[in-house]
């Protein structure tokens, strides 16, 4: 079996985000990046499939050579390949799925693993744009991931449920938090990973249809006017509760 | 001599929950309604396999001129490929250049999967989509909320999701100028589209649905009450459902009280948890990480409980109380 599971490298959740100048990009210095959160259960998924079925696990990324801190910590985590789709090229979406997808054509693996949004860009449309770009079925936003047969049952989130869905591989899955709980790298295999080869391969390039116009700091903070913790308080709060 | 301007087709995708429009559809309504207001853009929707009368009357008093019933025995189990395919025929057919979904769960896989077949460009989860003279601009939250991002779409045919406000879907709240032309919508066109869907097969079935109908979820509801580590311990928010119970409302969690075991996931708000956009949302011992207001800073009320007053929740709320939450929340719960 063969799994391919795609990262993303991310700002720090808690990393103070500034824009550039140009408007159009962040200010990079001084933040911490890590893989994103939800690719984490991605990999962990990956690595307890290979356990149980003797898969063959390939990590991809997009990005630039900087992207080799985060493919060290995956391959540190147990993937047997790392691949870098060099481009420094940020947050096109749409590219990003093309040049997955291109690789995947390639590949062909059986299961592609990934996580249901970068919590950068927060699209969430990169599973659905490689499903429609390999015509290979797609379930989102799983929380259980079961094998029975040669069928995949898989739990999903919906509003106000959940769903069980049955399909088969080879199939894309984007994962949601609770999946599993992700293990944490061990030290000799960080040092071992430092001297694996990552494989650089070539970006293709795509027509942009999206751009980027401005960015700026979102003003989170609103006029809060306090009242006092009295019962006359109280009864201002219900009263603008219940307005 | 008369020229015709050239027209552009915009549709709305309908979602059905039980064959009939959802919240988050009719708020989409309203919402493109008053998005739409220029004569150049015809206003169309579609449902999927929907029950027809219903439907019909929630759409009439807005600006929508066509309403598609897509119907076909391949869509009576959801399936993203034949959805979208479906959708593509009817595009293609009607000369659809704008599609906007509304973000849910199934719209957000749906979405980025029809822009896909149609080469058309995606924005996904805009906060406002609006007109700057005559171009089409979408405000996103990025990076956790913390930044605001001004984009456009550059290719011919445009897909979009629409963060819609949880707010009463109400006829009045279309521009009142209009309101006269919109209630009088008897142009509204009903058309059963039956696609042909050739060589499509759907690969995955839903095979059980399990709706948790005993509480209200926090993505539809209008107000959400939720509690963080300052509940101190799990048998504490009894005292929030109490009070979600009596507003009517939903309980939610901040991801410290799910970590910890105390509240599932599902009521999870924030960065990793779920945005919501109720009225009104109660913070009740949440400190307000920005991961935290990243989940609900398009609701339209905060109110903020905390024995902190430091808690950086207090600068993102609208109305607040520095006091011990488990001290104020009986109280409260009695006065209501």
């Amino acid at each position: 079996m063969k799994i391919l599971v795609c990262i993303s490298r991310v700002p720090d959740t808690t990393a103070s985000i500034i824009p550039n100048e140009d408007k159009h990009s962040i200010d990079e210095n001084g933040i911490k990046y890590i893989i994103n959160p939800y690719d984490e259960y991605a990999i962990e998924e990956a690595l307890l499939i290979a356990a149980k079925f003797d898969a063959s696990i390939t990590a991809l990324t997009v990005g630039g050579g900087q992207n080799q801190d985060v493919m060290r910590t995956a391959l540190a985590l147990g993937v047997h390949n790392a691949v870098i789709v060099k481009s420094e090229l940020k947050n096109d979406s749409y590219a990003i799925a093309y040049n997955i997808a291109e690789y995947a054509k390639k590949m062909n693996p059986d299961l592609i693993i990934l996580g249901r949004q970068s919590v950068d860009f927060d699209s969430m449309q990169i599973p659905a744009s490689i499903s429609a770009m390999l015509d290979i079925p797609l379930v989102s936003v799983v929380s259980k991931i079961d094998f029975v047969d040669n069928k995949l049952m898989l739990q999903r989130d919906i509003e106000n449920g959940i769903e069980v869905i049955q399909t088969k591989l080879p199939c894309i899955i984007s994962t949601q938090k609770g999946l599993n709980i992700p293990r944490y790298p061990k030290l000799p295999n960080i040092l071992k990973a430092k001297k694996k080869i990552i494989e650089i391969i070539e970006f293709k390039l795509t027509e942009n249809k999206t751009e980027i116009l401005d960015f700026e700091i979102l003003n989170q903070s609103r006029n809060g006017t306090m009242f006092p913790n009295t019962d006359k308080g109280i009864e201002e709060l219900i009263r603008v509760i219940k307005n | 001599m008369l020229r015709e301007k050239y027209m552009k087709n915009v549709l709305l995708y309908l979602e059905t929950e039980e064959g009939y429009l959802s919240k988050s559809s009719k708020e989409l309504i309203v919402t493109a309604s008053n998005i739409f207001k220029n004569e150049e853009y015809n206003l169309m929707a579609c449902t999927i396999n929907a029950k027809e009368t219903n439907n019909i009357k929630e759409i009439a008093p807005y600006r929508i001129k066509k309403y598609f019933r897509i119907q076909h025995q391949l869509l009576e189990n959801y399936s993203i490929k034949s959805i979208s395919y479906s959708i593509r025929e009817l595009c293609v057919s009607e000369n659809i250049d704008i599609i906007i979904f509304a973000t849910t769960a199934k719209e957000m896989e749906l979405a980025p999967y029809i822009a896909t077949i149609l080469n058309a460009g995606y924005l996904a989860d805009c906060v406002s989509l609006e007109f700057k003279t005559n171009l089409l601009i979408a405000k996103r939250h990025i990076y956790g909320g913390k930044i605001l991002a001004q984009m456009q779409i550059k290719t011919e045919k445009q897909v979009y999701s629409l963060r819609v406000n949880s707010t009463r879907v109400d006829p009045t709240r279309v521009d009142s100028t209009e309101k006269q032309e919109v209630n009088n919508n008897i142009n509204l066109e009903n058309i059963n589209f039956i696609p042909q869907l050739s060589d499509i097969k759907n690969d995955s079935i839903v095979v059980e649905t399990k709706l948790d109908k005993s509480r209200l979820n926090i993505s539809d509801a209008n107000i959400v009450v939720s509690g963080g580590k300052g509940m101190q311990e799990a048998n504490n928010f009894k005292h929030i459902e109490i009070l979600a119970e009596k507003l009517n409302g939903a309980v939610g969690a901040s991801r410290a009280v799910v970590d910890a075991g105390w509240r599932p996931q599902s009521e999870q708000v924030g960065q990793t948890g779920k945005t919501i956009s109720p009225n009104i949302y109660i913070a009740l011992g949440i400190s307000g990480a920005i991961q935290h207001v990243a989940g609900i800073s398009t609701s339209k009320k905060i109110i903020a409980i905390n024995k902190d007053e430091n808690a950086p929740i207090f600068s993102m709320c609208d109305y607040g109380i520095v006091a011990d939450i488990l001290e104020i929340l009986p109280k409260i719960n009695k006065m209501i």
